[in-house]
Parts: structure tokens; sequence; C-alpha cells
């Protein structure tokens, strides 16, 4: 006689039981980390705007994140607002958002000198912007050759990062991108958005599959582990909805669309790979047991509640349990920290007119 | 005759020592001092009526202010104009940051890290800014106040960089070779600002600046503390009576438009 393979298991496999009639959101057991970040692994953050809050909250609870382009803490404490519209202690170096996993891959294969971006430098107004990153110098700079200087000592300071980190925190932002149509250089915005100017004889548009996805996460983690063998990667999906989509659908199913394509790729890798952990903070947002009560009025800005939900999940699973996200100030969010964070792809509710 | 208070930090003490001197140059101006120590001072209130009243922490405080002045508050109403010393639109952290990193257009000095020179004048922006939102906390409205910043420090406080940083980080800025341009850059940004505010504006003698955002160390030597006595040696931010004739002469000739009897 077989009994059900359902039986005995965990109160979290079953519905009712794992969130229901859970009082508390998310409930306990949500996460379950597949191994242990020390204090002291270096860890690198990249990803979407989402990922601005992640690594602020894993820098305030003492993790070891790494900053290969720092300012002086005197600057860095007293003009946080400012240092962060220039692209400073957003992530690990100050490459600024990085949306698809494509872009992040292009970044690190540049960095090792493999890979040279197509039309790396955008013009408005006469100034100058780095194409692979043009929100970091807001007004741009003032010669083509000024950008290319910025971007190679860029370059040296991802490869220390990189040289330095145990651990990769990524959270995947789009599938969506614009690309260069003959070379396949993926850039963080469309061209006209931030800078340079829209020809659809160059740039074209292009929504990642999850297959693609998949392969850019495997080159990726092929030229990280021949830096260091024993790196590990913790994924994330943001919960953050698409601004917009040059998709052709309406732009609620080409989100649920995105996420879900972005979330399967996260879920394979995590499957197939012991080094991949995966963190769902795209769940505790998006799913509808939170009945969108952590997004702004907006419906896709995460509220501070939001983050501080997300990342008592997160520190419940690596140590971090002595840390209540209601009351400690260590990691509550700011009453107008979503409005520091910086997310071009916000730019283009702008062009929304 | 006209009546001139100085008010403010410490700061006010080399123009006291300096009274005489510019009385005697000066005869129409008749000139009163109201000083305390800065957190005092840039944290006190200009009342409705128009009397200054310092921000006072303990008795202590309250003590000093009176055994300095003779009284605790001030009516700014009986004067013709107020010399306000004692905001520090401070370019320290800029000098805080070119510790460590160049400036993208400007000189390679082998820093492992580059800013643009954007990001330098925003900080610049932003740090007028904020003090500037403490002068108009404190002062308000204008009543024919004339603002200058406390001195620049003493280029001599290079004696001190091994054992203070801050003294290390001052010191090579004023040598940097960038710093004119943003020293020339943070002029104009604390001039408008105030300007913009309502109030005058007196900018620290030229002849009396021997680098950008640095005193010639001549007018730091003998300076005095506003409760009597002199500084300590190591103070290399506080002047003496030469510098606060300077500064007086600057609003008779450059504000008042007042020509030394002595001329």
């Amino acid at each position: 006689m077989t009994s059900s393979p359902y039986e005995g298991l965990e109160p979290g496999a079953f519905w009712r039981t794992g969130v229901s009639e859970v009082r508390r959101f998310p409930p306990a057991g949500l996460y379950q980390a597949r191994f242990a970040i020390p204090r002291d692994l270096p860890v690198l953050t990249a990803g979407s705007c989402f990922a601005q809050h992640v690594g602020r909250a894993l820098v305030r609870n003492g993790f070891n994140v790494i900053d290969t382009e720092p300012l002086p803490d005197r600057i860095a404490n007293r003009y946080v607002a400012l240092s962060q519209k220039f692209g400073y202690g957003l992530y690990s170096a100050r490459y600024g958002n990085i949306y698809t996993m494509r872009q992040f891959l292009q970044l690190l294969r540049e960095s090792q000198g493999v890979f040279e971006p197509a039309e790396p430098v955008w013009e408005r107004d006469g100034r100058f912007f780095d194409a692979m990153r043009p929100s970091v110098e807001p007004a741009g700079l003032a010669s083509p050759e000024l950008v290319k200087t910025a971007r190679t000592a860029h370059l040296a300071a991802i490869r220390e990062a990189l040289s330095q980190a145990g651990l990769i925190v990524f959270t995947l932002g789009l599938t969506e991108a614009w690309q260069h149509i003959e070379s396949g250089t993926v850039y963080p915005t469309a061209p006209g958005t931030i800078a340079g100017e829209m020809d659809d004889t160059i740039f074209g548009f292009v929504n990642f599959r999850a297959a693609e996805i998949r392969e850019d996460f495997l080159a990726l983690r092929d030229l990280v582990r021949a830096v260091n063998p024993d790196m590990r990667f913790l994924l994330t999906v943001s919960p953050v909805p698409l601004t917009a989509t040059a998709s052709g659908q309406h732009v609620l199913p080409a989100t649920i669309y995105s996420k879900s394509v972005l979330r399967a790729v996260a879920g394979e890798l995590y499957e197939d790979f012991e080094d991949v952990d995966y963190f769902p903070s795209y769940e505790i947002i998006a799913a509808h047991p939170s009945e969108g009560s952590f997004f702004e009025e907006n419906m896709r800005t995460v509220s501070a509640r939001g983050v501080r939900r997300v990342m008592r999940a997160f520190l419940a699973a690596h140590g971090g349990e002595d840390i209540d996200g209601e009351t400690a100030p260590a990691i509550a969010a700011s009453p107008d920290e979503d409005e520091d964070l910086v997310c071009e792809e916000a730019l283009l509710e702008a062009f929304n007119k | 005759m006209s009546r001139l208070l100085v008010l403010g930090s410490s700061h006010v003490a080399a123009m006291k020592q300096a009274a005489g001197a510019f009385c005697a140059e000066c005869r129409d101006i008749e000139l009163s001092f109201f000083a305390m120590a800065a957190p005092n001072f840039r944290l006190g209130r200009v009342g409705k009526r128009g009397v200054f009243a310092p921000h006072l922490r303990s008795r202590v405080d309250r003590d000093f202010i009176e055994n300095v002045n003779g009284a605790r508050t001030i009516d700014l109403t009986t004067f013709d104009h107020i010399l306000v010393v004692g905001f520090r639109f401070s370019l320290s952290d800029l000098a805080w940051l070119l510790m460590d990193h160049d400036i993208l257009e400007g000189s390679d000095t082998g820093k492992a890290l580059h800013c643009s020179e954007a990001f330098a004048q925003a900080c610049i922006d932003q740090l007028v800014a904020r003090e500037l939102s403490l002068v108009t906390n404190c002062l308000g409205q204008n009543r024919n106040y004339i603002l200058t910043d406390a001195p620049y420090p003493a280029v001599s406080i290079a004696a001190r960089s091994e054992e203070y940083a801050p003294a290390r980080a001052l010191s090579a800025f004023m040598a940097h070779p960038d710093a004119p341009v943003l020293f020339e850059y943070w002029q104009k940004a604390v001039s408008s600002a105030v300007e913009g505010a309502g109030y005058r504006w007196l900018p620290q003698p030229a002849d009396t600046v021997a680098a950008p955002f640095g005193t010639n160390a001549d007018f730091s030597r003998d300076a005095a503390h506003i409760g009597g006595g002199g500084m300590d040696t190591a103070d290399h931010r506080h002047m003496n009576a030469d510098f606060g004739l300077k500064m007086l002469q600057a609003v008779s000739m450059d504000i008042l438009e007042n020509v030394p009897d002595t001329a």
C-alpha cells in the first residue's frame, strides 16, 4: 500500500498551511538558503533597480559588499543622493543598472578584453555619454575621449571587483532590451532615452527568450569561474513591473511574460547548479497573497515596507535573525528611499505623453 | 555716523582685535561686536522683533556669552549694517574627495580613482545649499546683513599633516593643480547663493589668500580667542588683528564704499 507522496511534507508545501492560514507574510521557511554567506565573503552586486535595495541592505547588515569605485566615507555619507545619482555606492562598481543577463555578460567580457561594444559613446546637446551606463554622468562629459578614459578606468575597477568576489548577487530585471543590430551589442537604455538617437537601421528591439538568457548565464558562469572557480551566485528576479514595453503587447501581459521567463530561467539554474541559489524577492512582493500591498500607488514602485519584508526574509536565512525590519533602523528604508533609486527605465515614463 | 555690528562665532575676535586701528581710520563708523562659540551662533535665531538669541546648550554657554558680550542676546534693529562671520561654506569635503580622486577633466596626479568635474561641482552646489539653509534658518530675512565666510584655514596647517588628517586633506587641496578651478567655481557658487537669498556677500580679501581655500599664514600668528588670550599655535583656523583689519577695511570700502580718513 503506497501512501500519498504529499503525506508528511512540511506545512510550507501546502497552500493552506504555507500561505493562506499563515498570519505573517512572508511566511517562515519561504526561503531556505542553499549556502551560507559568511559576513566576510566578498560580494559583488549587480542587476536592475531593485538590486540597489538588496545591495544597500547587505551593506547595512555588515556583509562584505565590494566597492571598487568608492567615494571617501565623508562624501558617501554626506552626499548620499548625489553620489547615487552619479552611480556611486549603488553596486560593486559604477556600472549602473544592469537589466539583462546579456548586458551583464557583455560587461564582464568587456572587462576581460574579449568584447568591445558597438557605438559606445552617445551624444546629447554637445555632451557625450557612455552608452553602456549613460546615467552615471547625468550631464555627460565634454568629449568622447573623456568617456573612453572614464570607461577604461571603470573596466579596471570591474576586473578588480571580479577578482575579489566570492559571490555574485544578481537581480534579473528585464527580458526586453535594445541592441545594435549588426553586432548584437545590448544597451541598458533605448537610444534617445538619456542620450543618443534612435535610428531603426542601426538599433533594434530584442525580447530575450528563456534559452538565450540561460545561455548567457552559462557563458557568464564560465567566465567568472575562470577567475574564481569557487564563485557562487545568488539570483533574484526584480518584482518591479516594466515601465513600458516595446513588444507590441499591453504592458501588463508583457510584464508577466518577462518576469515569468526570468523566474523560469532562475528556477532552472537553481535546479541545475549547486553554486546557484535563488532568493524569492519577486514572490514576496508580487505574488497575489501580498495583494499588491508592497507597491506604492503607482503599483510599480516597491514600497519601503515591501523592501523591509524582503530583506527580513533574506536576513532570517543568512544570520540576520536578530534584526527585525519593522524596528531596526539598520535595514529600514528611509521614507524617500524610493525616490533615491536610480532607475533609467523610469525615464521611459517621460516619453508617455 | 554709521553703526556696524560684527556678529558671529570665534572668528569675530580678529576684527575685535583690529577695532582700534580701524576706528582710527574710519571715524564715521561705530563698531560693535557680539560673539560666541560656533555651535551657539550657527544654530541661533533672529526673532521676529530682530533680536538675535544664541543657541544655548548649557548654563556654561549662557555664562560664557554673557561674560564675553555683557548680554545674552542682541537687538539687531539698532544697527545700520551687520557683518556676519562664522558660517563656513567649507571646501573641506572637496579636499577629502581629492585625497584619492583625480578630476577626470583635470590633471593626472596619479590617484587610483577619478570623478568628473560635474560631480565635484555638484558636491560644491550641495554643500553651499546646505550651509545656506543654516544661514537662512539663523538670520531670517535680510536686515542689512553682510555675510562673509569664516576665514580659510591658514596654509601653515600643512605643518599638522602627519598627525591630523583634516590638515592633510586641506593642505593637499591647496596644492592640488585643479584646486584653482574648483575654488573659483566655489567662490561664484557661494556668492550667487548668498546674494540670491537676499544678503550681501563679502569675499575674503584677495590679498589675504595664499592658495585656493588657504589664508596667508602671516594672518594666523597671534590669533586671539573670543574669551580672551591667544589661540593655540596648532589652530591655523583663526586669524589675527591684521586679518581683522583687512576684513573691516573691505567692509568699509567694498560694501559701504567708505574711504578711510587716512587716505
